[in-house]
């Protein structure tokens, strides 16, 4: 009976995201996210439909899917792009890290960052590391794991302290940065950074059990809401104050086709919407950047 | 809610039901620098299967369950492990090179070589170089970048051409220029056809103006026998290989780059002359005093016409450069245009390019490639026109006085430029020899000004290669023509000194080069075990054909057109025309073979049939053999964690010169007109012996790398030996020549070179480093067979002897003045007189109690004995510097111009150094008494001058100011100064002076330019 059911539901769901994927302005808007974002974009389809019963939205995925609107989980030049929100990313490491109490008596500034994720800064010292495998510092005993594709974060972390993807030391992954969290609990002696929505738990609204942040050299007040393990004191702290070891990015939609069934779906996602940021791990726009983005919206018409 | 669970439980069984099939995981590996594509990366997955990249770095392998973990890696790269989670993206790998001189694959002739591999001794010069130099052509900014690779200006004239001498000069008639090779297709410039025989213009156009600087992406120098033997007959004088940029593949956004220079340039330096007031005084002092000054009217002249001041100029100098790379997933494509304006720092001089450079490769079919470059483009240099030919009235050019500018020089400075109601003064009562007839006298400034001498050359340098990949094996075919149309202009009008005595003189000639290439080759390639076998194989194909033109008319009534009124000219010279051809086949093969890594072959064969040698003598072999050892992959030297590298290499082989003119082992006759009908004169006399010039070379070379690049060193010693050397042998009355080109002698260089490379400071944001080279190279002629003692140039200031080195100069030793009171009777006698007080003393070397010719000794040569560079970069953060010396010791430099400037007479203006002239009450040394007249017509040590130098060839500094990240472009704005300062004991205008003769050559420049350089 069992097999009869997910045999039906498999079929279902084949033909649904078929459909979805092939269906073109035809009432339905298709809307493709990645895994860190689709709850977000759930909330916000829901949300939507419930002002809006009539609306057809349905979610894709996949490398060759296409559709309507696109998440894009970074600035973006020459296309059009509406932001809808922002999330921050932490570095993170497992509870089972043989390493933990020697990283969490550490507190981690912008410096110690940068030389425990990226290849040396003092090209002698990476030399070093290299040719003389000095191996005696806490960075050198920790695997960094990173992104490789294109909807990685890996760059934006990257960026936000001066450097560029490639120069991110350690292994790679190639999927979705959720599974960064996996290859950190199989090699346990390991580091890697994520956004908000994937480290914490969003029904308990506290950090995965199986996580650790890594301690930042941030202000007291800073560390005491980075140490609750509260997604959403985090997420006040982050927006109320700009924390320079805290990378923060805008997620937006892009669309190649705009009509006013999308115009709708997006001014209501920018005023409306943000009401669900935060259930989802994700930041809020400011204010300043509700206005902008509507007045995009408005130019678009 | 319901349809959300469903879709959960849809995903969950077909990821479920999928788990048991093969998956799919597709990627490309890429180079993450340049983004290039990494064609044979190892991928490792599971229990050690593995798969290798394709030509696109694209790879595929099937799986069976998620997470898998790749290990990727690549020699000479950092492996990287990629754990794979899903399959909604294709992997995109990109491999960081491990930083090391090794790695670098080094352009040789006919392909590429890891420099692991290299047998030869090639050096590589990359685009930076060329980024920070102002020059118009590359071989300005080559200068001191390469032991052993010695450039000399012929003048400061801009678009003038250089002397590139790599490892000394082998021949005597032969071209001593390298052969240049541009993206594999070799640039063939005839030495021999470079004129359109209308004469009258001093400069020629460089040859290498036709290459932008800024299109070159690296230069190879190849110096040993062992990399240039492939290029067999034209290898001799080293080969430059110039690779022009390329768009880079994986790169899909096209590049965009502006780039604009503005410079200003003034003369480097002012030659001391006398101003009007002490030339007053010193005609008064010694001569006539035909102006009839008073001692207070000469003091009231005081500095009267700066002459020198009067012909130079501050110039400015512009450049717009437009360039635009990138790549499709089948092409890459490159193009650029740049117009350069430059004006020169002598009245009426300068130098305009415009020039198209195209550059695009398409991958046609999996395993297709085709090509093409193409190059397109004018260049125009307004020079001086020469007295060379002017045998009026005796020969201004014998007398010294070789063109306007030196004639401006020698201007008496009380003559003024312009009249009184600011029209040309033609006026000058103190002009009776050259350039005056009746009343009328020549004005340098109007010559200048009025006067043309243009070379414009139109070119178009184009090739299309298609490259076929079968296995192991790749088949190329290239076929190109280099096309080039030169026309030179040339018009003296009534009123200059050229035209005075003709009433005018014009011509204009024009030259057609046009220079087919075909090339066929077939290389292998293949790795076996321990064994990795690299061949080549190939015919390739030369044409060319040159045809001139010229006609000359004078005696004009309107010169308003100039030279496109030729007709205007009553007198109408013999039209000259000709055409010259030659072909030139060539068998080639090479075989690269490396045992473990460590232990490299190198054999090189080419076999040349010129069409420009006797009929016996058509075919040259070229067999060369290069071995080397990577002595840092053996184990006695694992341990020596700080050694990157160190390599010895062993060359040896033989390459030739053809460089002859053609037919030249024919008789041929040359035509003319004869009491008014036409007439043929004989210009050359057979010589069916007519052969090759060979040269045997061995290299003994090593490598050496230590911390990581911090320090590199390479240390070369060479010997060369050119035998049956191409030599123009005075003839008897009764071959009705006076010369024939003949295989006679041998000439040797043997030498040392050293170059050291290393990185001071290495940080992210902090980085200087530091490059030096040093070469010497002893040049000796060994054979001279019955030929000993050719006296040359137009002072017969040098000399061909065995025993000494090519260029040597020839002349009296010079000793002093004869000083009051001296014993006149112990010194040798001077055209049979005893000199007195105030002469000029000489030595009489050969103690036969007088001087005469046969005391003449040899003076040194134009060959230097070190040549040396320095250069250094330092960046920080958003700030770039660069500075880079060129030097040169032991050459010397015969000063014409000085010695010209130093003859003391009625007409023309003196250096300062007259002042200084011994007189009865001023015991000098260093000049004798002013006379008009010198003992001899031989020149002697004072004019054979040091022409050491140390120059700072280039200062830049560079800014790219941080933008925010919406602005779409980069920025680098830059200031740049050029030939900064020279220091040297020379005492001309310049030491650089490619002929060994300074008559007065173009002064060179010092320019000081600003420019940005913007990329989307």
């Amino acid at each position: 009976m069992k097999v009869k059911a997910f045999l039906i539901a498999a079929f279902a769901a084949v033909v649904l995201n078929v459909s979805a994927a092939t269906s073109q302005n035809d009432g339905v808007i298709t809307v493709k996210v990645n895994k860190a974002s689709k709850v977000l974009v759930e909330r916000w389809i829901e949300g939507y439909k419930a002002v809006n019963p009539s609306v057809q939205i349905a979610l894709v995925s996949g490398k060759n899917a296409d559709a309507d609107l696109t998440l894009v989980t970074r600035h973006q030049e020459g296309v059009n792009v509406t932001y809808v929100g922002r999330y921050a990313l932490l570095p993170v490491t497992s509870t089972e890290n043989p390493l933990l109490s020697d990283i969490q008596k550490k507190e981690w500034k912008s410096k110690d960052i940068k030389s425990l994720f990226f290849t040396a800064e003092d090209l002698d010292e990476e030399y070093e590391e290299e040719v003389e495998g000095k191996k005696s510092k806490l960075k050198d005993k920790l695997t960094v794991y990173s992104g490789s594709g294109k909807a990685s974060l890996s760059g934006i972390f990257a960026s936000h302290f001066g450097r560029t993807i490639d120069d991110i030391r350690g292994n790679r992954i190639a999927g979705d940065d959720l599974y960064l969290l996996n290859a950190i609990s199989e090699d346990k002696a390991s580091v890697t950074f994520n956004a908000l929505s994937n480290l914490y738990d969003l029904s308990s609204r506290t950090l995965r059990s199986e996580l650790a942040l890594l301690p930042l050299g941030v202000k007291a007040s800073q560390r005491e809401a980075l140490r609750s393990g509260n997604l959403d004191e985090t997420l006040d702290l982050i927006e109320r104050e700009d924390i320079d070891l805290i990378p923060v990015e805008d997620i937006g939609f892009t669309y190649n086709d705009f009509d006013a069934d999308i115009d709708h779906f997006l001014q209501w996602v920018v005023r409306e919407g943000q009401q669900y940021n935060h259930e989802a791990g994700f930041l809020q726009l400011t204010n300043q950047e509700v206005e902008s983005q509507l007045r995009l919206l408005a130019q678009n018409n | 809610m319901i349809r959300k669970r469903l879709f959960i439980a849809a995903v969950l069984t077909v990821a479920t039901s999928f788990a048991a099939l093969a998956q799919r995981i597709e990627g490309t590996i890429v180079d993450a620098t340049t983004g290039e594509s990494i064609l044979g990366a190892t991928v490792r997955y599971g229990d050690g299967k593995g798969v290798t990249t394709d030509i696109d770095g694209h790879f595929a392998i099937d799986v069976k369950t998620l997470p898998v973990k790749l290990n990727i890696s690549f020699t000479g790269y950092r492996a990287q492990t990629v754990t794979v989670y899903d399959d909604e993206e294709d992997i995109n790998v990109k491999l960081t090179e491990k930083r090391s001189y090794l790695n670098d694959v080094v352009v040789v002739g006919y392909g590429t070589q890891s420099r692991t591999q290299l047998t030869g001794s090639v050096v590589t010069v990359k685009s930076d170089v060329f980024e920070n130099s102002t020059a118009s052509t590359l071989d300005g900014a080559l200068s001191g970048q390469v032991a052993g690779l010695n450039v000399t200006a012929a003048s400061g004239q801009p678009g003038a051409e250089s002397s590139i001498r790599i490892r000394g000069g082998n021949s005597v008639n032969a071209s001593n220029e390298p052969l240049y090779v541009v993206d594999g297709f070799i640039y063939y410039k005839d030495a021999n056809n470079s004129g359109t025989g209308i004469g009258a213009i001093e400069s020629s156009l460089n040859p290498l103006a036709t290459i932008n600087p800024n299109d070159i992406e690296s230069i190879e120098v190849l110096k040993d026998v062992s990399a240039t033997a492939i290029y067999g007959s034209r290898g001799a004088n080293g080969v430059i290989l110039i690779t022009t940029k390329k768009g880079k593949l994986g790169e899909k956004k096209a590049q965009i780059s502006y780039g604009y220079s503005l410079g200003l340039s003034s003369v480097s330096k002012h030659l001391d002359l006398l101003n009007a007031s002490e030339w007053a005084q010193f005609q008064k002092t010694y001569f006539s005093n035909k102006g009839g000054y008073t001692d207070e009217q000469i003091k009231a002249l005081v500095k009267g016409t700066d002459w020198q001041d009067a012909v130079l100029r501050t110039a400015v100098q512009q450049a717009h450069e437009l360039s635009v790379n990138g790549s499709t997933d089948k092409s890459r494509y490159a193009f650029s245009a740049n117009y350069t304006d430059q004006d020169g720092i002598v009245l009426n001089t300068g130098f305009q390019r415009y020039n198209f450079h195209t550059n695009v490769e398409w991958e046609l079919q999996k395993n297709l490639k085709f090509g093409i470059n193409a190059t397109y483009g004018r260049s125009k240099q307004q020079g001086f026109t020469t007295t060379e030919e002017q045998v009026f009235n005796s020969s201004p050019y014998s007398a010294g006085i070789t063109n306007s500018f030196v004639y401006a020089l020698l201007m008496p400075p009380v003559i003024p430029v312009y009249n009184a109601d600011g029209s040309y003064n033609f006026t000058n009562p103190y002009e009776y020899a050259y350039f005056a007839i009746g009343d009328h006298a020549s004005n340098p400034v109007y010559d200048l000004k009025e006067s043309v001498a243009e070379n414009v050359n139109n070119y178009l340098l184009s090739n299309v290669w298609a490259s076929y990949k079968l296995g192991d094996f790749t088949l190329k075919a290239t076929v190109g023509l280099n096309s080039e149309k030169l026309t030179q202009n040339y018009f003296s009008g009534a009123y200059t000194s050229l035209g005075l005595a003709t009433q005018g003189i014009g011509g204009t000639g024009n030259r057609q080069t046009d220079v087919w290439q075909q090339e066929y080759t077939l290389s292998y390639q293949k790795e076996l075990g321990i064994h990795q076998i690299d061949a080549l194989a190939g015919y390739t194909k030369q044409t060319s054909t040159s045809t001139h033109s010229s006609i000359r008319t004078n005696h004009f009534t309107n010169e308003t057109l100039k030279q496109y009124n030729l007709g205007d000219g009553a007198n109408i010279y013999t039209p000259q025309t000709g055409i010259s051809e030659s072909t030139l086949n060539s068998l080639i093969a090479r075989v690269n073979y490396t045992l473990l890594d460590r232990y490299n072959a190198t054999a090189t064969f080419r076999a040349d049939k010129s069409s420009r040698f006797s009929k016996n003598h058509r075919w040259g072999y070229f067999p060369s053999l290069g071995l080397s050892w990577n002595v840092d992959k053996e184990d006695f030297l694992s341990s020596a964690k700080h050694l990157d590298y160190l390599k010895l290499r062993l060359t040896g082989g033989l390459v030739g010169n053809q460089e002859i003119p053609d037919y030249a082992f024919s008789t041929s006759y040359s035509t003319g007109s004869y009491g008014g009908t036409s007439s043929y004169a004989k210009a050359n006399t057979a010589n069916d012996n007519l052969k090759w010039e060979t040269t045997a070379s061995y290299n003994l070379g090593a490598d050496l790398g230590l911390w990581n690049g911090r320090l590199n060193v390479v240390l070369d010693l060479y010997y060369k030996k050119t035998s049956d050397l191409l030599l123009e042998v005075p003839m008897g009355f009764a071959s009705g020549v006076t010369s024939q080109l003949q295989n006679v002698g041998n000439v040797e260089n043997k030498g040392i070179e050293l170059a050291v490379n290393g990185t001071l400071l290495k940080r992210r944001h902090l980085q200087w480093t530091a490059s030096a080279n040093l070469a010497h190279n002893h040049n000796e002629i060994t054979d001279m067979g019955k030929t000993n003692n050719v006296i040359q140039g137009a002072d017969n200031q040098q000399i061909l002897r065995k025993g000494e080195a090519l260029g040597s100069f020839y002349g009296l030793q010079y000793l002093g003045v004869v000083q009051n009171g001296e014993d006149v009777t112990k010194l040798p006698t001077v055209n049979g007189l005893t000199p007195k007080a105030g002469d000029a003393k000489f030595a009489d070397t050969n103690n036969d109690g007088k001087v005469d010719g046969n005391d003449r000794v040899i003076l040194g040569s134009v060959q230097p004995k070190l040549t040396y560079g320095f250069s250094s970069q330092l960046q920080v953060r958003e700030w770039d510097f660069n500075i880079t010396f060129a030097g040169s010791y032991g050459a010397k430099l015969y000063n014409a111009l000085g010695r010209r400037l130093e003859q003391t007479g009625d007409s023309y203006n003196v250096l300062s150094t007259v002042k200084d002239a011994w007189t009865p009450t001023n015991g000098s040394n260093s000049l004798p008494l002013a006379s008009t007249s010198r003992p001899f017509s031989y020149i002697d040590s004072r004019y054979v001058q040091s022409a050491s130098y140390l120059k700072l060839r280039n200062l830049t500094i560079g800014y790219r100011p941080r933008l925010p990240k919406t602005f779409p472009a980069s920025v680098r704005i830059y200031a740049t100064a050029t030939n900064l300062f020279t220091i040297t004991p020379y005492k001309g205008y310049d030491p650089e002076v490619s002929s060994g003769t300074d008559n007065g050559a173009y002064p060179s420049a010092r320019t000081f330019a600003f420019g940005v350089n913007i990329t989307l």
